[in-house]
């Protein structure tokens, strides 16, 4: 009797534990969009249980929109100290309202998807850089952009800690509003040598995840 | 032992329990991204700028008598020059407004054209130009200014030139008919690669070009060749050096050229003001010099940005006197600025505020106007969509309006004119209907209905479609499939009506093939021979009745055109001699009398399927073992798209089809079987939609939306290489921008 007690408890322990493994790592993975396919720029979009609304703060009379200054940088650049990143970089501004109550984290990411037709001249995720910023209270864009390169470049590794500011995020109280810069460089040594000869004619397709 | 159990236990549930945490935690808090905003990041521009010059007391801006509207040049003969000449300089200041959408370094270069009677002279050394700084001049004549700038919204205010030493004894020499044209080229650069501009060894291309014996009276052409940027087209200054001449070309695309070059024999030193990226061949072909540009080779790479004259356009003044073509930027100060934009001048005017007269002055802009007057041909944009103005038009008379303006992109309205092969769609509440378009016509009405060149599409029978349908479509009306027998035939399906047949289960009096299974008064039968119309099953030999036994048993002996129920599916018994024991689902002789498609049932003519919840209906001949859109003659009974149906392209009769939630239209070859699969190349499928698509086909003409603008096609077809993109060459697609740049437009 007890025996089976204990059968009984490890097969649904098990069952609950494998099942919920499953689940888990499944949801992990499902709905990574590798598509070309046009959305509207702005709109709302579903996060855990909470909507987000987002304001690109463009004519809104097309889908997709563009960026056209991206300037190029090579990683020398990136390690310098007090180089003037906010000086070359392109922004793209957004205004994410969280309209429920509760607190969230926000966080933005920039993918780069593949587009063939764009032929030799289709931009990859290596030839662009990007870092994400909410307005700070207490700084300037470009202090606060200072600011965080001065600290990304302090752990010897400027990209990756670009990488792990960006998938951080940032809190988005409830019932408020932010406004958000993502900030762009284009990184000349993450090119290609066939992408370096038309580095002036690459074009990004480029999808803003939140 | 025992122990080891538990401990091999423990480690189990141990790295289960982990995974189960690494889950879920990854289930809360790494949830995927959701996709929300699409944008082109690409590189093209670096900064905006104007310019402000002076001669004398005077400003010469775009509206001044001295400047040319047309060349972007401030123009004086020999005598203004002379005129304007105090003692031996001539007072002419210039001061170039930069403002840097990034940090960059600037350089300028002051453009000087000589000619007699439209033809270029060698540059006579007339002027020497005070620079506002010394020394900054490289070999090419370009200035570069000594600051960086930083990335500013607010413009920077640099001197250029202070005036000009004139070698009058030179300009007295020349002939009286001699004019000059001065301009100004603005480059820039993002300012961590301004090595590049190294004042001795500066980045300039320059080509050689070759003259035998003299050319006279050739017309110079610049050829872009796979180049994205439209604003090169503004204005491109191309320079002839020799070691004894130095002439000098503006070529632009705003007008025919009216200059001529003369060349002297020998060798020549080419240089056009255009980028580092971009290079460049000289070459003759007739009496034309051809520069054909295209991208280059990097040999130092930092992005440069270009423009020619900047803009020049002063701010509108009331007590101005303007002339008609003059331009003037106004600022609304009074309306808050709901009507700042920059305005061209249709008639004289003193006075006449450019937003509130439309005699006087009228926009420029995209956006329509009520207060001006549009010409045939121009583009414009209104209330969320853009149309094209089919004859001039006054102003006040906004779209739509049919006789005025026509609506660009596929929707429907008044006053749109079609032509073969072109589709359209209204919309209700964000839901499309598409017609196919047969015969040339120009919209009368908002009400699609009211054209009768226009073909509603879909499977559902529509009477606006009477007449319009082709030999072998299929339509369903009042819940009931037919067969159009007589093409464009006036009826409205019904049994026993002019021109459809329906076909399904349910007997009609109609002709059927052997093997034909039909449903009469709740029995089914089968023909065992040919029928003809007319013989009503039950009342010959020729129609066999399928007798129902029940159930199926396995020990019962089952004759042919026994039935039984087997796991709830009706079959009979089709072979000649009789079966027990046999699977009716795996067994062949056993055809299945449910609609579901078995594999084993030989179907005919006419037949109705369902598989994988589709309808599909076999058009002609016999078909057994063919899965309904894989193989045999299988056509679907709906939109959707499928490898065995057959799809029409001629006159009326055009394919639609809806594959993975979007529409295409068909227009390859008529009656055509086996299509590729649609959106997965230029493959005859071309997907309904106003965006542009990479798959689709376009031809001359066709508009698209895209990137942020609007694309009209140049070409005959749109390329197959990467040029098909919009945005990638200005000379296969053309740019229609929402907003008038006065430096780049």
């Amino acid at each position: 009797m007890k025996s089976l007690r204990r059968t009984i408890i490890l097969i649904i322990f098990l069952l609950v534990s494998v099942a919920s493994m499953a689940t888990g790592v499944f949801a992990w993975f499902i709905d990574y969009g590798n598509g070309a396919s046009v959305d509207p720029f702005g709109g709302t979009v579903i996060g855990n249980e909470d909507v987000l609304e987002i304001d690109a703060e463009t004519e809104g009379i097309f889908l997709g929109d563009r960026v056209r200054d991206l300037v190029y940088l090579n990683d020398s650049e990136f390690d310098i100290p007090s180089f003037n990143f906010y000086g070359y970089a392109s922004v793209l501004e957004l205004v994410i309202t969280n309209p429920s109550l509760n607190t969230i984290n926000v966080n933005l990411q920039l993918n780069v998807v593949a587009a063939p037709e764009f032929g030799v001249y289709a931009g990859s995720q290596a030839g662009i850089k990007y870092l994400v910023l909410e307005t700070n209270d207490s700084m300037t864009q470009p202090t606060y952009m200072a600011e965080r390169f001065a600290y990304f470049q302090s752990t010897g590794n400027v990209y990756s800690a670009m990488s792990a500011h960006n998938f951080g995020g940032f809190s988005l109280a409830g019932e408020t509003s932010k406004r958000v810069y993502i900030y762009m460089w284009g990184a000349y040594d993450g090119l290609t040598t066939a992408q370096k000869d038309v580095y002036h004619a690459l074009v990004y397709r480029v999808k803003v995840m939140v | 032992m025992k122990n080891i159990k538990k401990i091999i236990l423990l480690i189990l549930a141990f790295s289960v329990a982990l995974s189960t945490i690494v889950g879920v935690y990854a289930w809360f808090t790494l949830q995927p991204a959701t996709e929300a905003l699409d944008l082109n990041v690409r590189s093209t521009e670096l900064f905006s700028s104007s310019a402000r010059v002076s001669l004398g007391t005077e400003n010469l801006d775009f509206n001044h008598p001295l400047y040319n509207q047309t060349e972007y040049a401030i123009e004086m003969t020999k005598s203004q020059i002379q005129s304007n000449t105090s003692g031996s300089i001539l007072p002419v200041v210039v001061n170039v407004l930069i403002t840097p959408f990034k940090t960059i370094n600037v350089r300028f270069k002051l453009v000087e054209v000589w000619t007699v009677n439209n033809i270029v002279i060698t540059r006579p050394n007339v002027f020497t130009w005070n620079y506002a700084i010394s020394n900054q001049t490289d070999h090419a004549g370009y200035y570069t200014h000594d600051q960086v700038l930083t990335k500013n919204i607010t413009p920077s205010d640099i001197d250029f030139i202070d005036n000009a030493t004139v070698n009058t004894s030179v300009l007295n020499g020349l002939p009286s008919g001699a004019v000059l044209k001065l301009s100004l080229v603005v480059s820039a650069t993002q300012a961590n690669r301004s090595d590049n501009w190294n004042l001795t060894t500066s980045n300039h291309v320059v080509k050689q070009f070759n003259v035998a014996s003299q050319i006279s009276n050739q017309q110079l052409n610049v050829i872009f060749d796979g180049v994205s940027n439209p604003q090169y087209t503004r204005g491109v200054y191309v320079e002839f050096k020799s070691t004894s001449n130095n002439y000098s070309f503006i070529w632009h695309t705003r007008t025919a050229l009216s200059n001529r070059l003369t060349l002297p024999a020998g060798t020549y030193d080419v240089r056009i003001n255009l980028v580092n990226h971009l290079d460049f061949t000289v070459t003759r072909n007739g009496n034309v010099i051809e520069i054909t540009v295209s991208y280059g080779n990097i040999n130092s790479w930092g992005f440069e940005d270009v423009l020619y004259a900047p803009s020049m356009i002063p701010v509108w003044q009331p007590n101005v006197t303007y002339s008609t073509d003059d331009m003037v930027y106004y600022d609304d100060a009074s309306g808050d600025g709901e009507n700042a934009g920059y305005y061209r001048a249709r008639s004289g005017s003193t006075g006449a505020v450019p937003d509130t007269t439309a005699w006087a002055w009228q926009v420029i802009s995209v956006y329509f106007s009520d207060t001006r007057v549009y010409l045939e041909g121009e583009i414009i944009y209104y209330n969320g969509k853009f149309y094209r103005a089919k004859s001039n038009v006054w102003a006040g008379n906004p779209p739509p309006l049919a006789w005025a303006w026509e609506l660009l992109g596929h929707e429907h309205e008044t006053g749109k004119v079609y032509s073969p092969n072109d589709i359209a769609f209204t919309e209700a509440n964000d839901v499309k209907t598409w017609y196919v378009v047969y015969g040339s016509f120009t919209a009368h009405s908002g009400v699609i209905e009211k054209h009768y060149a226009m073909k509603y599409m879909s499977i559902d029978y529509n009477e606006h479609n009477q007449g319009k349908y082709g030999l072998g479509e299929y339509v369903r009306h009042q819940g009931y499939f037919y067969r159009v027998t007589v093409a464009n035939n006036w009826s409205t399906p019904s049994v026993g009506a002019y021109g459809y047949l329906r076909v399904g289960l349910e007997f009609v009096s109609k002709a059927y093939p052997v093997n034909a299974v039909v449903l009469h008064n709740g029995q089914y039968y089968i023909a065992v021979n040919a029928i003809s119309s007319g013989q009503t099953p039950g009342s010959n030999s020729n129609w066999r009745l399928i007798n129902h036994r029940g159930d199926y048993a396995g020990s019962t002996t089952y004759n042919r055109y026994d039935s039984i129920i087997y796991n709830g599916k009706r079959y009979f018994w089709n072979m000649a001699s009789s079966t027990t024991g046999t699977n009716p689902e795996t067994t062949a002789g056993w055809w299945s009398l449910d609609q579901q498609w078995d594999y084993k049932n030989t179907y005919v003519q006419d037949s109705i399927v369902s598989f994988n919840d589709d309808l599909y209906i076999l058009r002609s001949g016999t078909s057994t073992n063919q899965t309904p859109g894989v193989s045999g003659q299988w056509q679907p009974l709906s939109l959707k798209w499928s490898p065995t149906a057959m799809y029409y392209n001629s006159g009326s009769e055009r394919s639609i089809v809806e594959h993975n939630g979007k529409h295409y239209v068909w227009y390859g070859a008529h009656d055509a079987t086996f299509t590729p699969i649609p959106g997965t190349g230029r493959n005859g499928w071309n997907e309904m939609t106003d965006v542009w698509v990479s798959t689709n086909s376009y031809v001359q003409g066709d508009f698209v939306i895209y990137d942020g603008s609007f694309w009209e096609l140049l070409q005959p077809q749109n390329p197959t290489d990467q040029s098909n993109v919009p945005g990638i060459d200005f000379t296969v697609w053309k740019e229609h921008p929402i907003l008038w740049d006065p430096n780049r437009n």
